[in-house]
């Protein structure tokens, strides 16, 4: 049986890949992003250009994740890993019964904070594009809303970080009580993409990343981005000489 | 017989007469009788009071437009530290002294009457409770624009020197939002 201790020890043939590069790539890169995001508020007004590259960071790297959960490998498909309530509720009990339940990629809770995550972040960034911190920055797309909407959009951009911070404290720790009480490293497979064999069963393990296509991906969503930016109108300036 | 007024009728009659005469034309003098000495005027009752802003209210609204002013004095410093507009020595000079006077303005801006919470005011109860931070962050916001006024005296463009004494004055606005505004 796997234990904290022999985790490490089991020949890496025995390893299967279940995480995909760009399934990691995306991870790690996101993590950095909103870290990003946050350090580079908390260092003061002449670093927003810097919080703005985290948060157009988070928007292809979100919108990537959904396409990727839609034509990528087999773990990151959504269809694969999102479960309906019935099942997410007997996974949730079996954890309290302490059953051994083996999901190759995500298992149905983590596939709720999958969603959880995309979908807050995806938001947060989203509403940043129109904010305005009424000194003297604005979101590239403010030039497209009132001022009322915008402030609006702001602070919904303040209060919502609050509500990602608890979800990643939640998924962090998540993780660590994997590693204690399940003895899955979780956060070795999200590096390396490899998960001990036993514990994912027999076919479930990927050949092939498809990096390339993540690769055109990501690129076509920059593309896309940088043109909607550059196409925003420019906001009024005061008009007022007072 | 005939029938006559007697003696005593006619009297009756001509009584009756002078008291009515008499009674009608005292009531109509004392329509137009002066009033005695000492009493006011008679005029009519005042309207009651047209409902206005409360003092509350008054206070909140008037720190409003001292912010919108600063803001909008501030901003076209920002554009020329970002190099969107070109430095201006007069336009620079007229900005700042604007600047420093609204903010002199704002001592007086936060009774405590106005401590009305939301939706009224975006300031947090915590600016009352915590009044001595308040007033030194305050008291930082000025001191940063006399600096700025310095600097860009003896500057005269947008350097480097220019642009830390701004960012200096930007950082008071922002770290005393993210204490005391609402978010």
């Amino acid at each position: 049986m796997t234990t904290i201790d022999n985790v490490n020890q089991i020949p890496e043939a025995e390893h299967h890949q279940v995480w995909d590069l760009p399934v990691r790539v995306f991870h790690w890169t996101l993590v950095g992003a909103f870290i990003g995001a946050y350090v580079t508020n908390r260092l003061g007004v002449s670093y927003f250009k810097y919080h703005v590259w985290c948060g157009y960071t988070v928007i292809v790297l979100v919108l990537f994740r959904i396409v990727w959960g839609i034509v990528g490998t087999r773990h990151a498909l959504f269809h694969n890993f999102v479960r309906g309530p019935l099942e997410t509720a007997r996974y949730a009990a079996g954890l309290l019964r302490g059953r051994h339940q083996h999901y190759p990629g995500h298992n149905p809770l983590g596939a709720l904070m999958v969603l959880a995550l995309l979908l807050s972040l995806g938001l947060q960034a989203s509403a940043g594009l129109f904010g305005n911190d009424e000194i003297f920055n604005v979101g590239p797309l403010y030039g497209y809303v009132s001022k009322e909407v915008s402030l609006q959009l702001t602070s919904l951009h303040r209060q919502l970080f609050y509500w990602i911070a608890g979800a990643v404290v939640l998924h962090v720790l998540a993780v660590i009580a994997h590693h204690v009480f399940k003895q899955e490293n979780l956060v070795h497979a999200m590096i390396t993409g490899r998960k001990p064999a036993h514990g994912i069963g027999g076919a479930a393990h990927i050949h092939a990343s498809h990096t390339w296509l993540a690769v055109l991906l990501s690129l076509a969503l920059t593309l896309a981005l940088a043109w909607i930016v550059n196409h925003a109108p420019e906001p009024l300036t005061d008009i007022s000489s007072l | 017989m005939s029938r006559t007024l007697t003696r005593a009728g006619r009297m009756s009659a001509v009584g009756a007469v002078l008291i009515f005469g008499a009674s009608f034309a005292f009531s109509a003098g004392a329509q137009t009788a002066p009033a005695p000495e000492g009493t006011p005027p008679a005029v009519a009752p005042a309207p009651a009071p047209t409902p206005g802003p409360s003092p509350a209210r008054q206070a909140i609204e008037a720190r409003k437009a001292v912010f919108t002013l600063i803001g909008s004095n501030f901003r076209p410093l920002g554009n020329v530290v970002k190099g969107a507009t070109p430095y201006d020595a007069a336009d620079a000079q007229k900005r700042i002294a604007r600047l420093a006077f609204l903010a002199e303005l704002l001592n007086d801006a936060f009774p405590d009457v106005s401590n009305t919470g939301e939706p009224d005011t975006k300031t947090k109860a915590e600016a009352w409770t915590n009044r001595a931070d308040f007033d030194k962050k305050l008291k930082e916001f000025q001191a940063h624009l006399a600096t700025l006024g310095q600097v860009n005296a003896t500057e005269k463009g947008a350097t480097e020197a220019f642009k830390v004494a701004f960012t200096a004055v930007g950082q008071d606005c922002k770290g005393c939002h993210d204490t005391y505004k609402v978010k």
